[in-house]
């Protein structure tokens, strides 16, 4: 898959954007806060519908041009099926999206159809950072290869927080216990799908990013994942096991719950940890372990969305560069595959060309791309 | 701030804008084309809201509107008493009373469960619903829950169940899955899941 050409207008810093790339490496550099990051945003707006950086749509419209009118973020995508054509459009109060021309009614229709792999400085937190920022990058992934997965996960949402408004605001009421059931029952059905499905893909995560940190760190401190659910599922658990035992579970601590006004058990309290020789990277990695933890886990993840849809997804890597000293550099741009289309974002072009020859090379400068004539 | 008309107008606004989807902005627009229309139009209006609840009420016994004592499905004697159809919304019930599709009775919760807006059990319906079924005259055999298949309408379909099941009545959810005259090439993911999960020997 690949975006053979992109249009942005009003987005952020950028006024008028509209670049061909190239199918294989796609070089953007120049000083920081000149829009760099922002094309990546643009580009990450169409495989979610969301943004990475914010929540707030209101933040990505520009502030000071007063004739502003609507963001528009637009791209031709290659696919194996053939060509398709995005369109989302957004300003303070409305955002639309089509497909090849056609509206689409609800944002979720647009999840899974562009398959892009994001790294930014931030993706540390997945190490470093609380179990939320771990669930979120699980759910986002999940969410991408599967439609089950994001309907389950829209659908145990609204559940919990329909069971927590039982609990904090009906804490007194004399029938609490049967009206907490078909909450409950919902928590359980989605609850062991999402559980079910997580489980499986930390799995293949661990498998297939140990090989790709010893590559990257050019150590052998043999890297694992492994998920850990109150709910203690069994590796080979099916739904409908994992669903038992989240509802033994729901009724384990339903007295608690009762008294704390809030769910304690289910898939909103699991987490993952990266273990390097059996230690919790979290506690005992260096920075550098972290790092090479992440991008050996999002060098896995290319791989899994891959098989999961067909097709080679996007790659985009955020000021990569800096992130990274020599080695793990050299080690990480090694273990590319050129077959994908990669958008990497750097300070200085030398940065990059010095280990790797781009494909196309772009200069950002205060919100203008312009493609680096100069030969490389 | 919203600029002030003069009191008739400014009464009409507001009483429009407390309709649902109707902001202060449409508001204003609905009530600047009244103003302009012949004077016909409007009254027409009114008199059809004044009458509105005047001539209509919900039926005592589903709840479904009604211009006499019981509604014209409760009152036909030609109906099913045994079966029991429980929907959320009266605009649910003619949708399903097409005919040909279902000859039996409606009961209409008036809403459905969602602690997050204050809804519990007893914001609905669902004593009558109980007491019509208890009721030792009652002919009623099952009870069809058909309420909407989401998150909400699940937890009302699944809380009425375990009321209903201990009285020893038939208690059924309404099937999900392909829709007639689709085409099958075309059915998401979900959609074909709930089918599959719904399909019947033949």
């Amino acid at each position: 898959m690949l975006i053979s050409e992109l249009q942005i207008i009003n987005f952020r810093n950028i006024a008028f954007l509209r670049a061909a790339f190239a199918p294989g490496l796609n070089l953007i550099h120049g000083p920081n806060a000149q829009g760099k990051t922002n094309v990546l945003e643009a580009i990450s707006l169409l495989v979610t519908g969301r943004s990475f950086r914010t929540t707030m749509d209101r933040e990505m419209i520009p502030w000071v041009r007063d004739t502003y009118e609507a963001t528009l973020v637009r791209a031709r995508v290659e696919k194996r099926s053939g060509e398709e054509r995005f369109m989302l459009t957004f300003n303070q109060s409305e955002k639309h999206v089509t497909i090849n021309g056609n509206p689409i009614g609800r944002l979720g229709e647009l999840v899974g159809r562009i398959n892009a792999v994001l790294f930014t400085p931030s993706d540390l937190q997945i190490v470093r950072g609380g179990p939320a920022f771990r669930r979120r990058f699980l759910d986002v992934e999940l969410s991408q290869i599967s439609r089950r997965y994001l309907f389950c996960l829209q659908r145990y949402d609204l559940a919990l927080r329909q069971r927590n408004a039982l609990l904090k605001m009906h804490q007194s009421r004399p029938n609490l216990r049967q009206e907490l059931f078909p909450w409950d029952a919902q928590l359980a059905e989605h609850g062991a799908e999402l559980i079910h499905a997580r489980q499986r893909m930390v799995a293949q995560l661990s498998q297939l990013s140990a090989s790709a940190y010893n590559r990257i760190s050019g150590g052998s401190e043999g890297m694992k994942i492994t998920y850990q659910s109150q709910t203690q599922p069994g590796d080979d658990d099916d739904i409908g096991t994992i669903r038992a035992k989240l509802e033994q579970a729901l009724a384990k601590t339903q007295a608690e719950d009762i008294r704390r006004g809030a769910t304690s058990a289910g898939p909103h309290r699991d987490d993952f940890t990266f273990l390097l020789s059996g230690r919790d990277a979290r506690d005992y990695g260096s920075q550098g372990q972290q790092r090479s933890c992440v991008l050996a886990m999002r060098l896995a993840e290319l791989k899994i969305m891959e098989d999961a849809t067909g097709e080679c997804p996007l790659l985009l890597l955020d000021d990569l560069m800096s992130e990274l000293d020599e080695s793990r550099k050299r080690a990480f741009m090694e273990c590319l595959d050129r077959r994908i289309q990669i958008f990497l974002t750097a300070t200085e072009r030398e940065l990059v060309v010095s280990h790797v020859k781009p494909d196309m090379i772009f200069h950002m400068d205060d919100g203008t791309l312009r493609e680096d004539l100069i030969a490389s | 701030m919203a600029e002030k008309f003069p009191e008739p107008l400014e009464r009409l606004i507001n009483e429009l804008s407390r309709l649902p989807t109707i902001g202060r902005k449409s508001a204003q627009r609905l009530a600047f084309y009244i103003l302009k229309c012949p004077r016909e139009q409007p009254l027409a209006l009114a008199r059809a809201l004044e009458q509105l609840h005047e001539r209509l009420g919900f039926c005592p016994r589903c709840f479904y509107i009604a211009t006499g004592e019981l509604c014209s499905i409760c009152a036909d004697p030609g109906r099913d008493a045994s079966q029991l159809c429980v929907v959320e919304e009266p605009q649910d019930v003619a949708a399903f009373d097409k005919p040909g599709a279902y000859k039996g009775l409606y009961h209409v919760l008036l809403g459905r469960l969602s602690p997050l807006q204050g809804v519990t059990p007893e914001d609905l319906k669902i004593n009558e619903l109980l007491t019509r079924i208890k009721d030792p005259m009652s002919r009623v055999q099952e009870v069809i829950l058909a309420t909407n298949p989401n998150v909400d309408g699940d937890a009302t379909a699944l809380y009425l169940s375990r009321l209903i099941e201990p009285l020893g009545i038939r208690t059924t959810r309404l099937g999900l899955g392909l829709s007639i005259g689709s085409s099958i090439e075309y059915a998401d993911e979900l959609t074909i899941r709930k089918a599959f999960e719904g399909r019947r020997e033949l």
